[in-house]
């Protein structure tokens, strides 16, 4: 019913509307895609192979970028013509479906996360698995793209390439304006709960109106305090990877809850955030609107473009006062982003197109172009020195992120499980959560009844004998060690 | 007894023609009207998810799931407040404004006419996105404006606050509409037999009895029509409230149409619930025809007067 | 512009106790004996008019602006530093001229199909006495109020079953399709006030039916052909939905509503270029209107009347 991008996504969400308009009707027609007329818009024989590419033209500036990255492999590849489709972020997913039903499937396309796994349940990606070279495989660090944990493997074979670093995609920041800190007599960033209470309050009862102390970024901003002090995925799925119980009712999780609310309830959060949209948080905060937040990775970049003379401090992410009791999840290795066409009449050169998409070349010109942290660590590791926002990135995310159980990918039951858990979203925290936040309730006996709905849910799968309570309890894990799968 | 069989042959034949020139709407409207709202109502006895053909056929378990469902009714209610402000508010306000617009004395009434209507013509995705950052609690241009004058002392944070919220839609949806009330009112003047109210006004007639007796049962047939246009208007609320909240916070704005695009289409949805959607759909448009039945002695009126 | 609205006013008499419309004054204050005199509405309404269109203002000032201007804030509706770089970037970069040929093209089919197939069945069902008559103005005025936004995967298997999917007469067919019921109406009530003389004059001189409907009627019903165009030029011309549907897979058929996205990166918004973009669209139904408006209102005033 709900989920923790609604309301930030509401200035576009008539997109999101039709995206998901779009997204249905993909669904729909999925049975009657078999149309003979699909396949590339390639123009078919002759000398020139024209190969059509979906992307989404992001960061601002992408699209020249992409452009001439492609006209350098049409140089390089005579005889392969590209097409670039673009598309808004919101509506790729949505726009490459309704290209596959219309007969018109792109041979290139980009999707994400639930999107590529999306694609990938409707037979849409091609496997990559017959092109793949021991020189592509030594571009990545050893191990790293094992099909077990790579997360571009499906059923075992390679389907996807990735962009950004896998840390970069996943990692908790906590970004802070040391001028607003320093005005209101703090020196250093808050490194717990309470600190972040006090300085909030104080940077705001300063501001008279103008400044606020802190930007919540709805619901995902608890997610990310929160999984400091307990296992991610009690925000993540509201179950306890510990014990295989529901545990939104945890006292770390509600204590999260709380404060958001009280620095709500006092007016330490800025004042309209509740229908802010994602860039928002990121353009208040470079036009000084308030002085901390829990940032995603290529806000950094952003933050940079729109004030370069920003004094910005980038540290972890505050921890209960009680102290750190979990890490940041490392599920996978990468995220899926590049994927070919089923219908693709040209795979030989759509792989050519791919493999330039995962070089050395085209990740170094990215990262030099937009500063953002690729999927090829040894092309910018050595140069991100030169790079204080970026180093400061990189070790937040190396001493903040533990690899962690999986499991969708440790066994059927727990892709089961985890699968069906998403598709009942009332069940999240977030709705709950921000309804605390905006109405100004307590949190634990909504906790508590969303924890009973979990377990009547739980206690159905496990009566279907298609999943156990072992599938998603892990007791050795300690959240204070990475995991090792293969123990 | 020839011409009359005459006379009925040539009677069919007209009748012939008339569903021949009836056809194309016929096709078109069983096509994209009909056959889409019966196929749903098909797919509301399945649990469906959009994938393939449907399948598991739950019966009536969708429509007993609406039915008890509290966030149902309370979209249905706001629904039904956003029909009763355009029916109470926008529509009385934009006879008034007809009436000072419709005066050819007055200079700049294309203009202004112009002003009230650019609204209507503009996508509404453009207005949510402009109405968003006018009405920020920090530096909205409105919250300045109102702070400035005193008005307020602090800034009111229109849409974040569940109780400021839906009047503020309210208010942006009749801004947004206004103009299409008040081209139907200036023409509902328009009708009004001038040289009817010169010979009355020959007789001595007094103002407000040309007004009772003339303008308003002249006007009161089309006044219903402008009624269950705008009604008709409001019970689809859907860009404005999608674009600017998507029916939050905590589903304070929830209206039907969000309520259903969100079970149907939302991609936040791992799997879309489009049985379930089309159950509520089905139940809404039950629930719309049943309130516009209960307006149907308006309807009645508007027949006695238009003979 | 002419300011009147009706011919034939212009004779009317100076009686102050009448507009010039004939209509008696609603404002007039007796007892003072002050009396309202038209042009003090300005007072009012020259304010009232520049808050409500306040919101166009600020985004024509917008698409003048610098992004980053406009990103960082501002509340001036004057740009710092006015460019034309939002518009030039909306035309070429986003493919807005592309996107207003797709949408003159997409609104015209519409506009077309809408007149064609209303027009028509407008004039069957002003028949007197024809069967079913009855039966189809009920089903046509029920559905009216049966909300049918989330049918729209059914039309579009329609569609493509059709062989449509990839062309913009699929989503004209999707987008006038539902909107029949008003223009009908109007048809008919326009076509049933029509004195019966004339057809039969029509019929003595031998025309056949459907030659008294095109050479006589139809060229009569120009007020209600003006009122739909326009009602309908509008609503497609800034349609959203249906184009986004139908176009968003062929980004060579996109229209100027769903092109208006593409300033929408994955996580950025070019507000700037969205304001231009949006200026872009929003100016030729400011320009139809004022073409168009006398013949609107009096199209819905015929229909309506009859």
């Amino acid at each position: 019913m709900s989920h923790v991008r609604h309301a930030q996504m509401s200035r576009r969400s008539v997109l999101t509307a039709g995206l998901g308009a779009a997204a249905g009707l993909g669904l729909a027609a999925c049975g009657s895609s078999e149309d003979p007329s699909g396949g590339g818009s390639s123009s078919g024989g002759g000398a020139t192979v024209e190969l059509t590419l979906a992307l989404i033209p992001d960061p601002p500036g992408a699209s020249e970028f992409y452009r001439a990255q492609m006209d350098a492999f049409e140089a390089a590849n005579p005889g392969i013509r590209i097409n670039i489709i673009e598309n808004p972020g919101d509506q790729q997913l949505s726009a490459v479906e309704l290209m596959f039903q219309q007969g018109n499937a792109p041979d290139i396309y980009r999707a994400q996360a639930a999107g590529f796994d999306r694609m990938y349940s409707r037979g849409w990606a091609r496997s990559l698995e017959e092109f793949v070279t021991d020189d592509f495989r030594s571009r990545f660090p050893e191990g790293s793209l094992e099909p077990a944990s790579s997360g571009l493997h499906r059923n075992g074979e390679l389907y996807s390439i990735p962009l950004v670093w896998g840390k970069w995609s996943a990692m908790d920041l906590f970004v802070y304006n040391r001028s607003l800190l320093a005005a209101s007599g703090f020196d250093a960033a808050p490194t717990t709960w309470g600190e972040l209470e006090e300085i909030a309050r104080a940077v705001t009862a300063d501001g008279g109106g103008q400044v606020f102390g802190m930007a919540p970024e709805q619901a995902s901003g608890i997610v990310r305090m929160s999984r400091q002090g307990v296992p991610y995925s009690i925000p993540g799925d509201g179950i306890n990877l510990m014990t295989g119980e529901p545990d939104t009712a945890n006292p770390t999780m509600i204590e999260a809850v709380e404060l958001m609310r009280r620095m709500n309830a006092e007016g330490s959060l800025i004042t309209g955030w509740e229908s802010w949209d994602s860039s928002r948080s990121y353009t208040e905060f470079a036009a000084g609107s308030f002085a901390m937040y829990t940032a995603q990775s290529w806000h950094i970049a952003e933050i940079r473009n729109l004030n370069p003379d920003i004094e910005m401090g980038i540290v972890a992410v505050p921890v209960p006062d009680s102290g750190r009791a979990s890490y940041t999840p490392i599920t996978q290795q990468f995220d899926p982003l590049w994927s070919m066409s089923s219908e693709t009449e040209h795979p030989e050169e759509a792989w050519l197109v791919l493999d330039f998409l995962a070089s050395a070349d085209f990740y170094r010109a990215y990262y030099e172009e937009f500063g953002t942290l690729t999927a090829m660590q040894s092309v910018w590791e050595d140069e991100i020195q030169a790079n204080p926002d970026l180093s400061e990135v990189f070790g937040v995310a190396e001493s903040t992120m533990q690899v962690v159980p999986n499991p969708k990918l440790a066994s059927e039951g727990g892709a089961t499980i985890l699968n069906a858990r998403a598709e009942r979203p009332e069940l999240r925290f977030t709705d709950s959560a921000l309804e605390s936040m905006i109405k100004n309730e307590d949190f634990a006996p909504k906790a508590a009844a969303l924890d009973e709905q979990l377990r009547t849910f739980l206690d159905e799968i496990f009566a279907t004998g298609d999943a156990s309570v072992e599938d998603i309890s892990f007791p050795d894990w300690d959240p204070l060690q990475p995991y090792d799968a293969a123990n | 007894m020839t011409a009359r069989t005459r006379r009925t042959a040539a009677k069919r034949r007209e009748h012939l023609w008339c569903y021949v020139l009836l056809l194309p709407l016929l096709v078109a409207f069983g096509g994209f009207t009909l056959w889409p709202i019966v196929a749903s109502w098909w797919y509301s006895l399945f649990d469906w998810d959009g994938v393939g053909n449907p399948t598991e056929w739950v019966g009536l378990a969708n429509f007993v799931e609406v039915l008890t469902a509290p966030d149902f009714w309370r979209a249905f209610w706001h629904t039904f407040l956003f029909s009763l402000v355009a029916i109470l508010i926008e529509l009385p306000l934009a006879l008034a404004f007809a009436i000072l617009l419709n005066n050819a004395r007055l200079r700049g009434r294309n203009l202004y006419r112009l002003a009230l209507f650019v609204p209507v013509v503009t996508t509404t995705a453009v207005v949510g996105i402009v109405f968003v950052a006018l009405l920020d609690p920090v530096r909205g241009a409105v919250n300045e404006i109102l702070l400035a004058v005193g008005l307020v002392d602090a800034p009111i944070n229109f849409l974040g606050s569940t109780t400021t919220a839906l009047p503020t839609l309210m208010g942006i949806d009749l801004w947004k509409g206004f103009g299409i009330s008040l081209i139907y009112w200036l023409a509902a003047l328009q009708t009004v037999p001038k040289d009817l109210i010169e010979a009355a006004q020959l007789d001595g007639a007094r103002r407000a009895s040309i007004v009772r007796h003339i303008m308003v049962p002249v006007m009161a047939p089309i006044a219903i029509v402008i009624m269950l246009l705008l009604f008709q208007r409001s019970l689809g609320t859907f860009d404005l409230v999608q674009a600017m909240t998507a029916g939050g916070p905590v589903y304070s704005t929830d209206v039907v149409p969000t309520y259903i695009y969100r079970y149907a289409f939302s991609p936040e949805m791992q799997a879309p619930r489009y049985g379930f959607a089309c159950a509520a759909g089905v139940v809404f448009g039950l629930l719309t025809l049943v309130l516009t039945l209960l307006q149907a002695p308006a309807l009645r009126y508007r027949k006695r007067v238009a003979v | 512009m002419s300011t009147t609205v009706t011919s034939g006013t212009s004779a009317a008499p100076a009686d102050p106790t009448r507009t010039p419309d004939g209509l008696p004054k609603l404002y007039h204050g007796r007892k003072s004996g002050w009396r309202w005199r038209p042009q003090l509405s300005h007072l009012f309404l020259v304010p009232f008019c520049l808050v409500w269109v306040y919101p166009f203002i600020w985004m024509f000032s917008a698409a003048f602006k610098s992004q980053r201007e406009m990103l960082l804030g501002g509340l001036s509706l004057i740009p710092e530093e006015p460019t034309l770089d939002n518009f030039s970037r909306a035309w070429t970069t986003a493919k807005f001229g592309e996107y207003t040929v797709n949408t003159i093209i997409f609104t015209v089919l519409v506009v077309a199909i809408v007149l064609l197939v209303t027009s028509l069945a407008g004039y069957a069902l002003s028949r007197p006495g024809l069967p079913f008559k009855k039966l189809i103005i009920g089903i046509l005025v029920a559905t009216m109020f049966i909300p049918h936004g989330y049918t729209i995967i059914p039309v579009f298997l329609l569609v493509n079953e059709l062989g449509l999917g990839n062309s913009l007469l699929g989503a004209a067919l999707a987008q006038a399709a539902p909107v029949h019921v008003v223009p009908v109406l109007l048809f008919m009530g326009f076509f049933g006030g029509m004195p019966s003389e004339l057809e039969d004059a029509a019929k003595v001189d031998g025309a056949g039916f459907f030659r008294t409907f095109l050479s006589i009627m139809l060229p009569l019903a120009k007020p209600v052909i003006g009122t739909v165009a326009l009602m309908n030029f509008i609503s497609a011309w800034s349609a959203f939905f249906v184009p986004l549907v139908f176009t968003l897979g062929n980004p060579g058929l996109r229209t100027l509503g769903v092109g208006m996205y593409n300033f929408f990166g994955q996580e950025s918004t070019d507000f700037a270029g969205l304001a231009a973009g949006a200026t872009i669209s929003v100016l030729p139904t400011i320009v139809v209107f004022l073409l168009l408006q006398k013949t609107f209102i009096e199209g819905i005033a015929g229909a309506v009347k009859s």
